[in-house]
């Protein structure tokens, strides 16, 4: 699984923060955080979502079809909603 | 000087115990490390299948027991299934394992080496089987697994399972790690949340409870997991002390700084990044995978729903035309079989007890077998390859208006062929509401025990005409209608359970797509063997037992007085000196009276009458009414009921016809037929919608863990069934 440091990127080449939600189709990004109940965010962990797992949106909508390094994983919008992402022009 | 005596000391069985992530061929090495002689088992007070077999071509003379667990992404628990992995791994449930076998797909090496990393923890030699290492070298990935080995400090055998590469290595690695040391490398986590397992795991220790001592393992998900499954289960036994215990300690982790959620993902998965760069190689620039480009086809939400209808389509029209001609040769089988046996034997009952009873009843169940392989073959395809997933994608929004997400899918998918494993897969939902109301609404979902009676009664009453340019038969639609309806009926009841009794939020989607690849012939053909046996071995028992007290009942008291009458009748009809031909048909008439006579004294006979002011508006007469009440056990028991029936009350010249014969041919005493098109039509309807399946029951009995819901469903079904056949005969009966 694709992973970046997100300490490492210089503050200048930051897009904002975003739910997954709003992702186009194509669209990379990078987890910044996991912002659910225990249980939930737990899950998504385990599934891939941690902060610094690259992302790629394949397919917007309810439920929507992503990418997290090499495994495709179908989420509603009750996650989607939760998972918080930050867009990089040089992904 | 006594002679010295050999002692043979039988060896121990050695426990091997398979883990790894859904969807990364486990079953499939598993098949091919034990062959085709494994035991299905349950798991003491749950219902999870614990599949075991012995290790095939063994080059010792230990025994070497190989255990499945369930697929987990996580040791950390969400859902029912996954509590058992973790048990059985830690000897709780199951025998202690000597060794794990963890099975990592090779494509998507950083996800799989999460749940590698804890198993690492447990103190059991592991082995990482890297699996499908065609389908990473085919995406570009090389994984170089000396290194690999070297970073975990495991053995790493590369394999692909479904093609039998490697299998020979991996079991001489199983052999030969049995008793070796551990010498694992495992991520080391912040010194905070160090510290506070320690406290944790020594004051569990000195917990007052009933002696369980939990291992670091569950300690470290009972700390990370706040108000999770290892928490609660703790709490029950060691008391409220330990929920402010637990509290204080997080509260000191997240004061030094981490997230007590996150931290075990993040130290994971950075430690697997480290190692993934040193055994990775991206040899080629990636190119899109084929799962992806089929994806968008497939989980379009137009085009994937066309094709998906389409996929179903061709299911149920294959079950109809495949079928069709297996069906008919295995009747036309029985029916020789039972002519033949029927000429060995001098009449009476016995005689007829195997005739009538045992062939015909036991004959016209299994008729149906070829059909129900080809169903069970079809789903065993999709759920092999990774279609399922899909479909549960792509339902998903639909499965939102009735209230549940779309993971309720599959198991509702998988009780179209039973409704048992169907429930049982229930458990990978997390939501307790949404658990059970899918377990409720899943026997109304057309399981292949209800096969039987659609395929009889559409094949005897639904005309084969060609529909839309001759794409589908008339046949075959009919029988996707019925298999449409409990679908479409279980709608209204999900939303009024969701409302009402089980009210919740919908709960979100979450779901992995495993990647696509070519189903694994050993899995899908020992999954549809598994089944058939099944099903035989019910029709074996179950259905034989239900086939002779049904003939008994029919068959007794069988007075002579009758016998005497109708050979009175006989000779009269001969002293009357006709013409050749109206003797005959005189005698056939008469034949026919004594059978029909004999079995309206009988038991059943009895019974039957007994119960038809209640059946007579739905269309049926006492023998439909016999034949529905006495397969409440098993729904499959009907066909055999009525072979049994119509096999009895038919006389000498029927008897060489096939059920479907019999039945059109049978009569109210008025002498109109019993069988229309209306009556046909409502006794599906009653089948499609009736509980009668003492195995669905008693599954909802141990899933729910209370009587409650069996007794419920129960209710509801039969209700629902009685006023439906009623509604369906009452309007056929004017239109048709």
């Amino acid at each position: 699984m694709e992973m970046i440091n997100p300490d490492s990127l210089l503050p200048v080449n930051l897009s904002p923060l975003e739910p997954l939600q709003s992702l186009d189709a194509g669209t990379q990004a990078m987890v910044i955080e996991v912002k659910a109940d225990a249980a939930s965010a737990k899950r998504l962990a385990d599934m891939g979502f941690v902060r610094g797992s690259v992302v790629e949106m394949l397919r917007p909508g309810k439920p929507c079809l992503v990418r997290v390094g090499n495994s495709y994983v179908g989420l509603g919008v009750g996650h989607q909603k939760r998972v918080v992402v930050q867009r990089s022009s040089s992904m | 000087m006594p002679a010295v005596i050999p002692l043979t000391v039988a060896p121990r069985t050695r426990t091997v115990a398979v883990v790894g992530n859904p969807n990364t061929g486990k079953s499939t090495l598993f098949n091919a490390l034990t062959g085709f002689r494994q035991r299905v088992g349950n798991y003491p007070g749950v219902t999870v299948e614990r599949h075991a077999g012995f290790l095939r071509d063994s080059t010792t003379s230990v025994p070497i027991e190989i255990v499945d667990l369930p697929g987990t992404y996580s040791l950390s628990v969400h859902a029912e299934d996954e509590a058992i992995v973790l048990d059985a791994l830690l000897g709780r449930s199951d025998r202690d394992s000597d060794l794990i076998v963890s099975v990592v797909d090779a494509a998507n090496l950083s996800r799989n080496l999460f749940l590698t990393t804890q198993i690492l923890e447990l103190g059991t030699p592991v082995i990482v089987a890297l699996n499908m290492m065609d389908l990473a070298d085919r995406a570009g990935i090389r994984v170089d697994c000396e290194a690999l080995s070297r970073e975990l400090g495991v053995p790493v055998i590369p394999i692909v399972a479904n093609k039998g590469t490697g299998i020979a290595e991996l079991r001489q690695a199983i052999v030969a790690g049995l008793d070796s040391d551990c010498t694992h490398h495992c991520p080391s986590f912040p010194e905070c949340v160090c510290a506070e397992l320690d406290g944790l795991c020594s004051s569990l220790k000195s917990a007052p409870g009933d002696g369980f001592i939990p291992s670091r393992v569950e300690a470290m998900q009972t700390l990370l997991a706040p108000g999770g499954f290892h928490e609660s289960r703790l709490v029950k036994r060691c008391g409220r002390g330990l929920a402010e215990e637990l509290a204080e300690r997080r509260h000191r982790i997240t004061t030094a700084g981490e997230s007590v959620v996150e931290v075990e993902a993040q130290v994971r998965y950075a430690w697997i990044q480290r190692v993934v760069d040193r055994v990775v190689i991206h040899e080629r620039p990636e190119t899109r995978p084929r799962t992806e480009i089929a994806d968008r086809i497939l989980t379009h939400p137009i085009v994937g729903l066309t094709v998906f209808v389409a996929v179903m389509a061709v299911i149920f029209q294959s079950v109809y035309a495949l079928g069709g001609p297996l069906r008919d040769f295995v009747d036309g089988g029985f029916t020789a079989i039972g002519q033949q046996v029927a000429s060995w034997i001098p009449a009476g009952a016995i005689r007829s007890l195997i005739v009538d009873g045992v062939i015909a009843g036991v004959g016209a169940v299994l008729t149906f077998l070829p059909q129900i392989l080809i169903l069970f073959f079809f789903i065993a395809i999709l759920e092999d390859c990774g279609y399922m997933a899909r479909a549960a994608f792509l339902l998903d929004r639909w499965m939102g208006t009735i209230g549940l997400n779309g993971k309720s899918f599959i198991p509702l998918l998988s009780s179209f062929a039973c409704a048992v494993p169907g429930i049982m897969a229930t458990r990978t939902i997390e939501d307790r509401r949404d658990r059970f109301v899918t377990i409720l609404i899943a026997p109304l979902m057309s399981c292949s025990a209800r096969l039987p009676v659609y395929v009889l009664l559409i094949g005897a009453f639904v005309p084969a005409t060609a529909i839309l340019g001759g794409l589908l038969s008339l046949q075959a639609a009919t029988l996707l209608a019925m298999y449409g309806l409990g679908a479409i009926v279980a709608i209204p009841v999900a939303i009024i359970l969701k409302r009402t009794v089980l009210k919740g939020p919908v709960q979100s989607f979450l779901l992995e797509l495993p990647t696509f690849k070519w189903p694994s012939y050993h899995t899908v053909f020992f999954r549809v063997f598994e089944q058939g046996k099944a099903f035989t071995v019910s029709a074996g028992t179950m259905i034989f037992a239900v086939a002779i007290v049904i003939w008994a009942l029919g068959y007794y008291p069988h007075p002579a007085s009758i016998a005497a009458q109708h050979d009175a009748l006989r000779q009269a009809a001969i002293a009357s000196a006709v013409a050749c031909d109206e003797l005959s048909q005189r005698l056939a008439a008469i034949d026919h009276n004594e059978a029909s006579e004999y079995l309206n004294t009988s038991l059943l006979g009895r019974m039957g009458r007994w119960i038809e002011p209640a059946v007579k508006p739905l269309g049926w007469d006492w023998r439909i009414g016999t034949a529905a009440i006495a397969s409440f056990p098993a729904r499959e028991v009907v066909v055999a009921t009525m072979g049994t029936i119509y096999g009895l009350g038919s006389d000498k010249q029927a008897a060489s016809q096939g059920l479907r014969e019999k039945m059109k041919s049978a009569t109210w005493p008025d002498g109109k037929p019993v069988f229309n098109a209306a009556v046909a039509f409502s006794l599906m309807v009653f089948f499609a919608l009736c509980c009668q399946c003492g195995a669905t029951l008693a599954t909802i009995k141990r899933e729910t863990r209370s009587w409650r819901w069996p007794v419920f469903t129960f209710v509801y079904m039969t209700s629902l069934a009685y006023v439906g056949a009623l509604i369906t005969y009452q309007v056929a009966i004017r239109f048709i």
